[in-house]
C-alpha cells in the first residue's frame, strides 16, 4: 500500500475491520512514519470525544406519546372488524320491513273486509277533520 | 444478531430501542424539536408494525431502519430534497476537506454538526452502539464499502475540524 492508501486505511485499522495482511502492513508503516502515528493518535481523540458526547435518553413525554399514539390504533383495527356487524344489522332491519309488508298483504288477502273498515274509517276521519278545518 | 427469544412486547421495544432511536434522529436532524418528532413517528411505526418483526435482524436494527425512513420522509415532506439527495448518492455528497469553518467550532458536537447527515449517522451507529460496519450498512441500508468509506471520512474531516480549532485557540492564548 502507498503512503495515501494506508492513511486512508488508518480508520478501519483502528476499528478492526481490516484482514490480517493489510493490518500488518499498516503496523509495520507506523513503526517508520511519525506523520501516520500522529493522525492515528488525533483520529482515536475524535472517536473517543465522540463516545463521551454519549447515548442520547428518550424524552419521557415523547415515549408516553409513541405509546398512547400506538395504541390509538386499535380502535380504527375494532371498527373495520366491526362493519360486517353493521352490515348484518341492516340485513335484519331489511328483512323485518319486508315481513312486515308481507304480513300486512297477506292479512289484507285473507281479510279484505277488514282493510275496507280500517279504510273508511281512515276516509271519514280525514272528511270529518277537513269539513271542522274549513269551518 | 437475531432478537427471537422472548416475546418483544411495546414496553420492551421502548426500553430496549428508545433511547437509541431518539439518538439517531438527533443526528440525522441535527436539532431536538426535529429529532423528537422523528422519533415520535418512528416509535409508533415500530410500535404498529412490531408483529410483523420476524427477528432476522436485532430489534434495534430494525427500529433504526425504520427511523431512517421516517426521517426520509419527514424531508420530502418538507421538500427537502438536497438533503435526501445527499443520503441517496452519497459519492457525489459534498466534500469537507477544508476546515473553513473553525471559528464555530468549540468543542466535538459543533464540529459534529458541520458533517453530512450520513456521516453522523455512520459515526453515531459506531462510536456509541459500537456496531461492525456490516452492522452499520444493514442498519441504515448502504453499501458496507460506504460505510468504510464514510466513516474515515467523517473522522478525517472531524480531526481537521476539530484539531484546527484547537490549534487557533491556543495560538490566540
Amino acid at each position: 500500500m502507498t503512503h495515501e492508501e494506508i492513511k486512508n486505511a488508518l480508520s478501519a485499522y483502528m476499528d478492526g475491520e481490516l484482514e490480517s495482511a493489510q493490518k500488518s502492513e499498516i503496523e509495520r508503516h507506523l513503526g517508520t512514519c511519525s506523520t501516520c502515528t500522529a493522525e492515528l493518535k488525533e483520529l482515536r481523540q475524535v472517536a473517543s470525544e465522540f463516545k463521551k458526547t454519549g447515548a442520547e435518553k428518550l424524552p419521557p413525554h415523547i415515549r408516553a406519546m409513541a405509546l398512547a399514539q400506538s395504541q390509538a390504533a386499535e380502535p380504527k383495527k375494532q371498527t373495520a372488524r366491526q362493519s360486517p356487524g353493521a352490515f348484518n344489522l341492516v340485513l335484519v332491519v331489511a328483512a323485518m320491513v319486508i315481513l312486515v309488508l308481507i304480513f300486512g298483504m297477506t292479512l289484507k288477502h285473507m281479510m279484505p273486509t277488514l282493510f275496507s273498515s280500517v279504510s273508511g274509517s281512515i276516509t271519514g276521519a280525514a272528511s270529518t277533520l277537513g269539513a271542522s278545518t274549513s269551518n | 444478531m437475531r432478537d427471537n427469544d422472548a416475546e418483544i412486547t411495546p414496553r420492551r421495544l421502548l426500553d430496549e430501542c428508545g433511547d437509541a432511536v431518539f439518538g439517531l434522529a438527533l443526528r440525522l436532524a441535527g436539532n431536538r424539536p426535529d429529532a423528537e418528532d422523528i422519533t415520535q413517528q418512528a416509535l409508533v411505526r415500530a410500535l404498529r408494525g412490531l408483529s410483523a418483526f420476524r427477528g432476522d435482524c436485532a430489534l434495534k436494527t430494525w427500529t433504526y431502519r425504520i427511523t431512517v425512513n421516517v426521517w426520509k420522509n419527514w424531508l420530502r415532506d418538507r421538500n427537502r430534497h438536497a438533503e435526501l439527495q445527499e443520503w441517496q448518492n452519497p459519492v457525489d455528497s459534498i466534500a469537507m476537506n477544508e476546515p473553513a469553518a473553525t471559528t464555530e467550532i468549540t468543542d466535538i458536537e459543533s464540529a459534529v454538526s458541520k458533517l453530512p447527515a450520513m456521516d453522523r449517522a455512520v459515526l453515531t451507529l459506531r462510536e456509541i452502539d459500537d456496531y461492525s460496519y456490516a452492522e452499520i450498512a444493514r442498519a441504515l441500508e448502504i453499501p458496507e464499502g460506504t460505510v468504510k468509506s464514510r466513516i474515515a471520512r467523517a473522522r478525517d474531516n472531524l480531526r481537521k475540524l476539530f484539531f484546527t480549532a484547537v490549534r487557533e485557540e491556543s495560538n490566540d492564548a
